[in-house]
């Protein structure tokens, strides 16, 4: 089976969204059992880098697709999901509210999720110290972690959705 | 982080300024970009503005600028913080607002009824 240059970045976007919420689901494991230092900071830095590859690949190879304009008004509007979306007002809450969001919430992932890389990295076993600053920094990271997981949650959810109401047959024409 | 000692053996509390500056950068870059979202939303002279790239619209512009932002906001930060002690209660409440209002800006119902009260 042959797949499109858009099938072939949708199938990439997926899966590294996959393995970031791996990521996430290993590192919360990884805190919670008692960190071993190596793991957390591979799974701290894996993170940080699919989000990073998560939201450049939908930004710039799946979303155009998305919202590309129809060449004349007897196009298809199956292959155009954005118009699609639009032209049905029933579905058109999927474009206004759910991809506007998704496509923005997003893109905060990443840099939370770099910041918390970069404190694991720099700080290293100082992190899980005795005392009141290191519980006060781990809390906050803590919180950037999972507002970062929350953020891309948001998104990959909504573009579930959107991938079940709108046609995508936009995906054939490669 | 550890507690280091001075010259007289005076426990001085480690250095958290590097740890600061990441924390309080990467909430810059959360609220830039809920700022150019919002800016889009009421501007089509921002919108045009930040079409960097035709296919994906006033997206690549706004992602762009903001990672522009988020890095030299680090670095600045990083710079200017790496061999400080800083109060870890300011920065933590400063990172939460940015990041509240980065979450705010990308939330489209906030800049739709925004885009209604102004016009």
């Amino acid at each position: 089976m042959d797949l499109t240059a858009r099938e072939f970045w949708l199938l990439f976007h997926l899966g590294v969204s996959v393995v970031y919420l791996h990521a996430f689901i290993t590192v919360l494991a990884e805190v919670r059992l008692g960190a071993q230092r190596n793991r957390l900071l591979a799974g701290t830095a894996i993170m940080a880098l699919v989000a990073w590859l998560t939201v450049i690949s939908g930004t710039w190879f799946v979303y155009p697709g998305y919202r590309a304009e129809p060449p004349s008004e007897s196009a298809q509007l199956q292959d155009y999901p954005q118009y699609y979306l639009e032209e049905h007002h029933n579905l058109a809450y999927w474009h206004e509210f759910g991809m506007e969001w998704k496509e923005h919430v997003g893109w905060l992932s990443p840099i939370l999720a770099t910041a918390v890389a970069f404190i694991v990295i720099r700080y290293g076993p100082r992190l899980v110290e005795a005392g009141r600053e290191q519980r006060n920094l781990r809390w906050m990271l803590a919180v950037l972690f999972t507002v970062s997981f929350l953020a891309a949650a948001v998104s990959g959810a909504l573009g579930a959705f959107i991938n079940i109401v709108a046609p995508n047959t936009f995906l054939d024409l490669g | 982080m550890a507690p280091q000692e001075d010259l007289l053996g005076n426990v001085a509390p480690s250095r958290n300024g590097e740890a600061a500056a990441a924390i309080v950068a990467a909430g810059v870059g959360c609220a830039v970009f809920g700022i150019l979202v919002v800016l889009v939303a009421l501007s089509t002279a921002m919108e045009t503005l930040l079409t960097f790239f035709a296919p994906v619209g006033s997206l690549s512009g706004k992602a762009i600028v903001t990672v522009g932002v988020w890095l030299i906001s680090w670095f600045a930060l990083h710079r200017a913080w790496k061999d400080k002690h800083l109060d870890q209660r300011k920065t933590f409440t400063a990172a939460a607002i940015l990041v509240g209002l980065g979450v705010l800006g990308t939330f489209p119902p906030f800049y739709e009824v925004l885009h209604q009260i102004l016009s």
